[in-house]
């Protein structure tokens, strides 16, 4: 069980503030929405969490753990996997071969030179397991290139999921989905494990609302408001910002 | 044409069986053929090793090197002067069993060095590099002649011999030593086989494919990168070996940026990412010139027209036709 907090986290591309003292505590098995308008800065405050973004000023914590200025991949070694608001996946490669290359790493064995990857069990039938619970076992073979937009990215969250992580961060998970295929995502996410600190950057507030035990808005890289849903809902400033008061 | 391709699905389907036979006739070649055919295909062997060596760093990896052949060239240099026959070499011994260790070390030691020092950098900048370093090594088999005998090169390199003390071989004539070519191929192209399969293999298309998505999930990327340039640049350098052996000749032109334009060449030509496409590159680009030159002095023309049209026309090269071919018929 793991925590994450952000301590006076700032960004600034050039003049403008993109994160502006971000103090965040997410507890271990919270499902966390960050809400917001568009630039707000959600997106910012996911990449400077899982490192791929440099912060200008301030620190993040995993757990008890300072990481503020660890690289993108110690971090994920800690437990911190992430998806991408676009897909980012191995596009050129097999769906197994994309889960795979995630189980062989945290199984320690991805430097093995001499068996071939497909006849190591362990890996394959984790894989194959995997794909099977995400509902991508009939693609298995198939090129990454050729799967529909929405299998796409059920794989890029089922590739982080292949690290088991102890927090994911999933920025926007669902955008551009089908209605049929928003609530096959909604379904994969409700089901995780609640022992994964979750982290969700989301526009579709139906998906928050379906998800999210908390809540964290964010206007202008400030915090606005932060609660339940139930208070979220209710809170003034955050009608007048972004929900709207319809 | 769904011939050509039913016959091209047949050969996949059926691999095993297809190398056996082509071992057999690679086996039985020295009895029916001339010994000029034999020589060329010592050539091509060895340049098929080179090219292969180099497709696990293009094709696997995706790491555009223009100096694959500083290690070619590192490892003619190298047997030339452990095993070399005249007054600038050291002359210890030409047993296989010793030389070919001490190949592998000191071209793997090289690559290592040189892998540190560039795969730091992407893309473009780190073909500069690569073709930086083998451009100096090649200034330095030019300049310093006391060691490396200048333009000249090293002369007197021996075929190497198979010493087990109570028992020894040594593969003097042009046929034995196609055999031990032959042999050094198989090995490695049974070896590199295994490596592109293996969870390391999987890591380096990976690294290919989409490297920021592996430091996402906690592949340290570099040590990859500098294992697969290690494992090229030492099988680039035992290709390099035996091309002295066969020549008796280590070259300074081994180590010229041509060579590893040539070797680039034949990768691209063959179909990157494939094994087997760098040595259908190697066999194109060994014997294409040796037939059109009987019939124009102009071949190198026509050389460069064969690879702009690839270029334009088939950017995945051989492999890539075929693979399309048999995707349509299936």
């Amino acid at each position: 069980m793991t925590s994450i907090r952000t301590h006076q986290l700032c960004k600034n591309f050039g003049g403008l503030a993109a994160l502006n003292d971000i103090d965040l505590y997410i507890q271990s098995g919270e499902r966390h929405a960050i809400i917001g308008p568009n630039g707000s800065g959600k997106t910012t405050l996911l990449r400077a969490i899982n490192g791929e973004l440099e912060s200008t000023k301030g620190s993040v914590f995993l757990g008890s753990e300072e990481i503020t200025n660890l690289p993108i991949r110690s971090r994920a070694k800690l437990g911190l996997g992430c998806t991408f608001q676009h897909n980012n996946s191995f596009s050129n490669m097999t769906t197994i071969e994309n889960i795979s290359i995630a189980i062989q790493h945290r199984l320690g064995i991805a430097s093995n030179l001499f068996h071939n990857h497909y006849t190591l069990t362990e890996i394959m039938s984790e894989s194959q397991h995997l794909l099977y619970t995400v509902g991508l076992d009939m693609v298995e073979d198939k090129i990454v290139d050729n799967l529909s937009y929405g299998q796409q990215r059920v794989l890029d969250v089922a590739i982080s999921l292949a690290m088991k992580p102890k927090v994911l961060l999933l920025d926007e998970p669902t955008a551009g989905m089908s209605i049929l295929e928003t609530t096959n995502m909604v379904k994969l996410i409700g089901q995780l494990q609640d022992t994964m600190t979750l982290v969700l950057v989301e526009h579709d507030m139906d998906v928050v609302f379906k998800l999210a035990t908390r809540i964290t808005v964010l206007h202008n890289g400030k915090i606005i408001s932060k609660g339940t849903p139930y208070e979220i809902r209710k809170d003034s400033k955050v009608l007048d910002y972004y929900l709207g008061n319809n | 044409m769904k011939k050509m391709g039913n016959v091209y699905a047949w050969i996949l389907s059926h691999n095993v069986h297809v190398l056996a036979i082509l071992f057999i006739l690679a086996i039985g070649a020295p009895l029916w053929v001339t010994t000029y055919t034999i020589s060329l295909l010592i050539e091509v062997l060895i340049f098929s090793i080179f090219a292969i060596s180099l497709d696990l760093l293009v094709g696997y990896t995706g790491l555009p090197s223009f100096g694959h052949a500083a290690f070619f060239g590192l490892g003619a240099y190298i047997i030339a002067y452990i095993s070399g026959d005249n007054e600038l070499t050291l002359g210890l011994t030409k047993n296989i069993l010793l030389t070919l260790p001490i190949v592998i070390v000191g071209t793997g030691l090289m690559a290592l060095l040189l892998g540190i020092l560039s795969l730091r950098s992407d893309g473009v900048y780190f073909l500069m590099i690569t073709l930086a370093f083998a451009q100096m090594l090649f200034s330095i088999a030019m300049r310093w002649s006391a060691i490396t005998g200048g333009s000249d090169g090293l002369i007197g390199v021996p075929r190497p011999e198979i010493d087990l003390g109570l028992w020894n071989y040594t593969f003097e004539s042009r046929t034995a030593f196609y055999y031990f070519v032959v042999i050094i191929f198989a090995a490695i192209l049974f070896v590199l086989h295994h490596i592109v399969n293996s969870p390391f293999g999987l890591a380096l298309k990976g690294i290919k494919s989409n490297q920021s998505r592996m430091k996402s999930l906690g592949y340290n990327t570099l040590y990859y990168k500098i294992g697969a340039f290690v494992i090229a640049g030492v099988i680039a350098g035992v290709s390099g070996m035996l091309l002295a052996q066969f020549y008796w000749h280590a070259s300074p032109e081994n180590l010229y940026w041509t060579m590893s334009g040539q070797v680039l060449i034949m990768v691209i030509l063959g179909g990157v990412g494939t094994l087997i496409g760098p040595i259908i590159g190697a066999i194109l680009m060994r014997v294409l010139p040796n037939i059109m030159s009987t019939h124009t002095h102009n071949w190198q023309s026509y050389m460069g027209l064969i690879l702009i049209v690839f270029v334009l026309c088939a950017p995945n090269g051989i492999m890539g036709i075929l693979s399309k071919r048999r995707n349509k018929d299936l």
